[in-house]
């Protein structure tokens, strides 16, 4: 007998990009450390600038097939069950990559299917559920997802899944997968939606793994992170050749092509398992370093645009380099209490994190790298900035106009749209319409409508530093504005 | 994902019907002996979409939607008689069309709908629930429907939903029993969009459904050919849409309370049929102004205490629960009215009736409540 629930489009989106998705990460080592102090020595880093790193060479073409080919994540859904839950088409397909190849290519974008040892073939996360965007009804690839609904319980929609599954090894695949996603749920689920929480849920899977054997437990074998995600924005990865050092403290020093694949963590089991994936994720990370980022694709005004480079090269410069003709970019971490944005991500990844940190240098995945957390923010290459609304690391403020003029940063805010549909871009303030609200979300009288409230006076989610323009006349904000659009 | 969930509420009833027309015995698969498969086009268009944005429409509503697939009315009731006495009653309706076009053949037996009716009735001072049970097809008059007005029938049973009124009117008639009730509203209807059990926002589940999970009874009970005046309070939901009898790897257990205070308590817990992997509890406080709260995993504790073998299968039923909503500090036991209330043993489903007591801080709580259990394996011993 075949099952007659209809899988609903609206819904099933949601949670194809809400769950699926999210479990190819990348993650910076934030948590709450209350074990023991480890013996295991511990890096930390001074703020200013971060020192080069050689990277592993690899082959850019290769690497963008296996990108949108190759299974990063190795348990998920059976493709069966999957299908039984779409019927025969996938939503969402009028959005795809090109060069997909054999099943992926009937498959969404942010799934990639992969046959697990048993010989069932799996409907599996990839990274573009985060990494990949719509802008203007385009799909982009290393645009962050700002979008993405980590409110929705996973739990439900993984398990809930198993309606769909016939017995036998199909139900033996679900339940590994499911088993996972249950270890970590209550560690990925956010109050807001558009945050994000890789970082959290991979702290929570490496609990779950012996460091050196890479084996699952069940249970935690060191004290997993809090439960409450700390919110982070997603950044684009055409910075990835810039960058001279991962997330947003930049902490991940030496080989980034381990930490880019720690989302493998989720369902990779042994070091050799670890050791295959590396092999190919080279070539991923060489494509990722070779990303452009997208040209702005409205009218640009050249006079002011020119009035805000000038603009630009006096104030802004220092921290995020230059751009045009001859590119500098002077990859530094700024301090706390220089830069005045929310401390709470580097603070804990500086001293809650030993443990995860412990865990990374005794692991596969550290082997070639030295995690190493300060006490500051990277100043981000600005390639694209249009694009990624919106800004700081924990997305508090909607747009660079406000991000320039802290006066006008709201307090309460949530995109201006209706449901899930995609807010317009605002061209003036360069960031996605949204509305100001009065109240935060301990006026919202419904779940729904709490969800989409940014709140920046909840804990994490501060909407305070980067002042630097303030001290701008409007004009030069105007041209400022106007020459980020050229970046 | 979640829109199989919310179709799983309702999908107890409908596994008895299914199950039941494709038993060996059963009458429908007896005869030339096609299968049920082969009866029923599974992948069958023709039937009304679904839409989300839905509210529904009194009288209109309570009856049937033929142009849907598949419908289910549950109605539990408990009753009082003049000398205080309880009688606990359910009455479950169920309607299966095979195929969305009407049957064109010249048969009089043709017919494109199939009914069943269960019912199970609780009397004071019996140790055992007392069951009956209709199946007919949508032809002949042994079954039927009608929009005006609004009734759905099996026999001389039938549900109906008179014009001069909001409330329903419930007829159930056989040799040992009879049951002639009216039932009024005493709270607003609330819609799956308005329970939000498992998360569940806007949007459409995939079939339709309402629950009234608190009406006011009064009429008569005939039993042996007796007559007693009862009144007492109900609960009705009714769901129609593309509702499947397939839970797959999963099993649903459902939890109906009617609080004292005027509060009901609807909650549903998804677990693994195998018995792995912890079970999902999601409940809905309904308050006595109809108003809705609703509860996630991690704010429900939900816990059997205590285990019941069935003799007549050896299935083994979880039947006294701790229900805790920790957020308003409610605490509820939940204890089984009879052990022996299940309803359907080739299916391992327990249907009952219990009876609650509980406290919320310092106050006292009582009440009484339904309870089902189902999607047990089918094979030896069930493993909760």
């Amino acid at each position: 007998m075949r099952l007659t629930i209809p899988f609903r489009l609206g819904s099933g989106r949601r949670v194809l990009a809400g769950v699926l998705a999210t479990l190819a990460i990348q993650t910076s080592m934030v948590g709450c450390d209350r074990a023991p102090t480890e013996t295991l020595a511990i890096t930390k880093s001074e703020v200013g600038r971060v020192p080069a790193s050689a990277q592993r060479p690899g082959d850019p073409q290769q690497g963008y097939d296996a990108l949108i080919n190759r299974a990063i994540v190795t348990c998920g859904l059976p493709y069966d069950a999957y299908r039984r839950r779409t019927g025969p088409q996938s939503p969402n397909l009028d959005l795809q990559f090109p060069g997909r190849t054999g099943r992926n290519a009937e498959l969404p974008y942010m799934l990639t299917a992969h046959v697990a040892e048993s010989g069932i073939e799996l409907v599996t996360s990839n990274c573009l559920g985060c990494h990949a965007a719509t802008f203007d009804g385009e799909l982009i690839m290393g645009l962050g997802n700002e979008f993405l609904d980590l409110t929705v319980d996973p739990l439900i929609a993984v398990e809930g899944a198993g309606a769909f599954v016939a017995e036998g090894p199909e139900a033996t695949e679900w339940r590994r997968w499911a088993d996972r996603i249950r270890a970590i749920s209550d560690y990925m689920m956010t109050d807001t939606i558009g945050v994000n929480s890789a970082n959290n849920l991979t702290l929570a899977l490496m609990a779950h793994r012996d460091p050196e054997t890479l084996a699952w437990s069940d249970e935690p074998l060191i004290e997993p992170p809090p439960e409450k995600p700390l919110p982070v924005s997603v950044p684009p990865w055409w910075n990835v050749g810039k960058k001279r050092a991962m997330f947003y403290n930049a902490e991940g020093r030496g080989d980034q092509v381990r930490y880019m694949m720690l989302a493998s963590t989720v369902c990779t089991d042994s070091v050799d398992e670890a050791a295959a994936i590396d092999a190919w994720f080279v070539h991923v990370r060489a494509y990722l370093a070779s990303l452009e980022p997208p040209s702005y694709p409205y009218p640009i005004d050249p006079d002011l645009a020119n009035e805000g480079y000038r603009v630009f090269q006096a104030n802004c410069k220092k921290c995020h380099g230059t751009y045009g003709e001859d590119p500098f970019y002077p990859n530094k971490l700024v301090a706390l209490d220089k830069v005045k944005t929310d401390p709470l991500l580097a603070r804990k990844g500086f001293k809650e994190a030993d443990r995860f940190l412990h865990w990374f240098q005794r692991s596969f995945y550290g082997e070639l790298s030295q995690a190493a957390p300060a006490l500051g923010y990277i100043a981000p290459p600005l390639d694209g900035v249009w694009a990624t609304a919106p800004y700081l690391h924990n997305g508090s403020i909607p747009t660079i106009a406000a991000l320039l003029q802290s006066e006008s940063r709201p307090t309460y805010w949530e995109f201006d749209r209706e449901g899930d549909a995609r807010p317009a871009y605002d061209r003036n303030q360069l960031g996605w319409a949204y509305r100001v609200l009065p109240h935060g979300k301990a006026g919202a009288t419904s779940r729904n409508e709490r969800y989409r409230i940014y709140d920046t006076t909840s804990s994490g989610y501060g909407n305070q530093g980067h002042t630097f323009g303030d001290d701008l006349r409007t004009d030069e904000r105007l041209a400022l504005i106007e020459y980020l659009k050229t970046l | 994902m979640k829109p199989w969930i919310v179709s799983s509420l309702s999908v107890t009833l409908f596994v008895l019907l299914w199950v039941t027309l494709t038993r060996e015995s059963g009458e429908w698969v007896k005869a030339p002996n096609p299968s049920l498969e082969t009866l029923i086009d599974l992948d069958a268009d023709g039937f009304s979409p679904v839409v989300g944005a839905w509210e529904p429409r009194f009288p209109a509503d309570h009856g049937a939607h033929p142009t849907f697939r598949s419908e289910l009315w549950n109605l539990f009731g408990w009753l009082l008689d003049r000398q205080g006495r309880s009688y606990v009653f359910q009455v479950n309706l169920t309607r299966l069309a095979l195929r969305a076009e009407a049957a064109e053949r010249a048969s009089a037996w043709a017919t494109n709908q199939l009914f069943r009716g269960h019912l199970a009735l609780i009397l004071p001072g019996v140790a055992s629930v007392l069951a009956e049970e209709r199946l007919n097809r949508g032809a002949l008059g042994l079954a039927g429907l009608s929009s005006e007005p609004v009734r759905i029938w099996l026999e001389d049973w039938s549900l109906s939903a008179p014009v001069d009124s909001d409330g329903l009117l419930l007829e159930i008639a056989s040799d040992r029993t009879g049951l002639s009730l009216t039932l009024n509203p005493i709270k607003p209807s609330a819609t799956s969009n308005d329970l939000e059990l498992f998360g569940q926002g806007p949007g459409s589940p995939g079939f339709h459904l309402y629950l009234i999970p608190r009406l006011a009874v009064q009429g008569d009970l005939r039993l042996d050919g007796t007559q007693v005046q009862v009144q007492g309070t109900a609960w009705l939901d009714h769901a129609w849409g593309a509702i499947s009898g397939a839970p797959g790897q999963l099993a649903l257990s459902r939890f109906a309370v009617q609080l004292d205070d005027g509060r009901d308590l609807m909650c549903l817990e998804l677990r693994r049929r195998d018995g792995s992997g912890r079970p999902i509890p999601s409940c809905a406080l309904i308050g006595s102004d109809g108003r809705v709260q609703a509860f996630g995993r991690r704010e429900i504790r939900l816990e059997p205490v205590d285990e019941w073998r069935s003799p007549a299968t050896g299935a083994r039923y979880p039947l006294s629960w701790r229900l805790a909503l920790q957020p308003v500090g409610l605490e509820l036991s939940l204890e089984p009215l009879l052990e022996d209330q299940e309803l359907d043993p080739a299916l391992r489903l327990w249907s009952g009736a219990v009876e609650v007591k509980g406290r919320e801080g310092e106050a006292q709580l009582s009440g009484r409540g339904w309870v089902e259990l189902t999607g047990l394996t089918r094979s030896g011993a069930n493993e909760l």
